[in-house]
């Protein structure tokens, strides 16, 4: 696996430290001269960019939430004027208003650098060809990675989501070898092929880029056994870049984050105290070299544990855990706190079980009702009434030796569940708010 | 000797046992019979029909899941005690009977929610509706 910007990839910690604290202090210089937001922010906790004098003096800055970067929509947090900003790019907006962030020409030559990273890491080259089955548009996903990928010579199949058949049509006919997507899309795109009888071992298909929503190892491994292929896992989010901030290589053990570009801190979610070295929390990103759209310390509310230690491919950069669980995805149910994550891993433990269910709560009697919805799978359907309940059963138990709580798991047909394309809704909550 | 069963999920929804039959029909797959059976949210419907092997793709077409399965099928002697011969058979063996149901679908008992109103649709239309006094 070859590196793609070795100097960096490989730099001696103690000089990535001081090129982040270089970075840290112009960032931070950029915000306090251009962005009046941040300049009222730094001066009411009475920090001026000069006291930022190492790496832990992060700490003295105020932290990000989701909520100022909506509250400033669409420009208030640019940090330079629209006449250099080259690219807006926005999220969907669908729990308020979107949030608008934007490129300058650097900026957008830095994301390159920083998808082709990620290409480089899953040992993408030149000679590949590749199936983009991400969102374009406004979404960060699909341009983010385009432009990586293609800087690194491989041949762009900018065929975007939706139409499956076409992607699978493309993908013989042009011998795709990657696959871009999120990893819902790939279980789709082999539930599709499977059926109109495309043989995944005989294609050149190879390797798949994974990002957008969470993946566990069986979604993983069901994922590179039915398509033939080496997943890997890349990270990243629109309010800090976009995809590109970290990426897994072959050797698969946590995704290397872009130091150079990203600071990366561990905090506790409650408290937002840095945890120590090694502990698993929230991570906090502020990007190092963003022009157009610097933020400080933003709050991702994903929850990961990163290792330090250089990793068997040669890099130095840390490498983070893949991110399976939320601190805005938790849910309360009944007092008990849940990841989906967590019911995703007792229904894929179980032998034939697919990752299609979805988790309904709604008030009954005045108390939350848990059921999970589970596509029947020919994995585990039986003709005998008797196997089917059993396997009910077996799966309330499992949930609650997990969660303590009580569930109801409602089977249902196969296709019936919302597949989509971008990131699946995995949990509708019906429950009657006080 | 044995016969191909199919047997396909459903779910507990307004016209899924018809949307089975109608995709072997439409598919040419004659029923020769079935039985459903339920739980409080889904059903197992079991088919036996002339081609399964033509039924089950169709189902799966149409997006069911479907199994095959081999089913034992005997002819028995009408008269009393045909029943109880062939079930001493197999229990004599300890073997356990999992489910039984009747072939050739052409006279069929139902249990439905209205039993007066679905008696008089019935009776509209050209199907004979049976009464104790033929079963003799």
């Amino acid at each position: 696996m070859p590196l793609h910007d070795a100097r960096i990839e490989t730099m001696d910690r103690e000089e990535l430290r001081e090129l982040q604290l270089a970075r840290l202090q112009a960032t931070v210089a950029n915000v306090y001269e251009n962005v009046p937001y941040y300049r009222k922010k730094l001066e009411e906790t009475g920090v001026h960019p000069s006291d930022i004098k190492t790496l832990e003096d992060v700490r003295l800055l105020p932290f990000t939430d989701k909520t100022a970067l909506r509250d400033t929509y669409p420009f208030g947090l640019f940090a330079r004027p629209l006449d250099e900003v080259v690219r807006l790019h926005s999220s969907s907006g669908t729990t308020g208003k979107p949030i608008v962030v934007g490129y300058t020409r650097n900026d957008l030559d830095n994301w390159t650098e920083l998808t082709a990273r990620v290409g480089a890491e899953a040992g993408v080259t030149a000679g590949d060809r590749i199936d983009m089955a991400f969102l374009y548009g406004m979404f960060t996903g699909g341009w983010g990675m385009h432009y990586g990928l293609e800087h690194l010579g491989a041949t762009i199949i900018p065929a975007g989501s939706g139409n499956t058949e076409r992607h699978l049509m493309m993908m013989r006919d042009f011998g795709t070898t990657v696959l871009v997507s999120t990893p819902s899309y790939a279980l789709y795109l082999a539930e599709v092929g499977e059926k109109n009888g495309y043989d995944f071992a005989k294609l050149p298909l190879r390797v798949g880029l994974f990002g957008g929503e969470p993946c566990s190892g069986r979604l993983r491994e069901e994922i590179e056994e039915r398509l033939h292929i080496i997943a890997t896992d890349n990270y990243g989010l629109s309010e800090v870049n976009g995809p590109g901030v970290a990426g897994e290589c072959t050797v698969k053990n946590g995704m290397h984050i872009a130091e150079d570009q990203f600071l990366a801190e561990i905090v506790d979610p409650e408290t937002g105290a840095p945890l120590p070295e090694g502990s698993r929390g929230e991570l906090v990103l502020t990007p190092l070299l963003k022009e157009a759209f610097p933020v400080l310390r933003y709050r991702t509310h994903d929850l990961t544990r990163i290792h330090y230690e250089p990793c068997a491919c040669g890099r130095t950069l840390a490498r983070m855990e893949t991110v399976r669980q939320r601190t805005d995805d938790m849910l309360i149910i009944r007092g008990v706190n849940v990841f989906p994550s967590q019911i995703e891993d007792v229904l894929l433990k179980r032998d034939g079980v697919k990752p299609h269910y979805r988790i309904v709560l709604e008030t009954v009697h005045n108390l939350d009702d848990l059921t999970i919805q589970l596509e029947v799978d020919p994995g585990f359907f039986s003709d005998k009434m008797r196997d089917m309940e059993k396997t009910q059963r077996e799966i309330a138990q499992a949930i609650h030796s997990v969660l303590g709580l009580r569930s109801t798991i409602q089977l249902v047909e196969p296709g019936t569940l919302e597949r989509t394309q971008g990131k699946s809704k995995k949990v509708i909550d019906n429950r009657i708010k006080d | 000797m044995s016969v191909e069963q199919l047997s396909v999920f459903i779910e507990n929804k307004a016209g899924r046992i018809t949307t089975v039959a109608s995709v072997l029909a439409q598919a040419g797959v004659n029923i020769r019979g079935f039985s459903v059976s339920d739980s409080e949210h889904f059903g197992i419907v079991r088919v036996i029909a002339d081609d399964p092997e033509h039924g089950a793709s169709a189902l799966e077409d149409a997006g069911f899941v479907v199994k095959r399965s081999p089913v034992i099928v005997v002819n028995l002697t009408d008269h009393p005690g045909g029943l109880a011969a062939v079930l001493k058979t197999i229990s004599d063996a300890g073997i356990e009977v999992e489910y039984i149901y009747s072939l050739i679908a052409t006279y069929l008992a139902f249990d439905v929610e209205d039993t007066e109103r679905a008696t008089a649709l019935l009776g509209a239309t050209d199907v004979s509706l049976l009464e104790q006094s033929d079963l003799k």
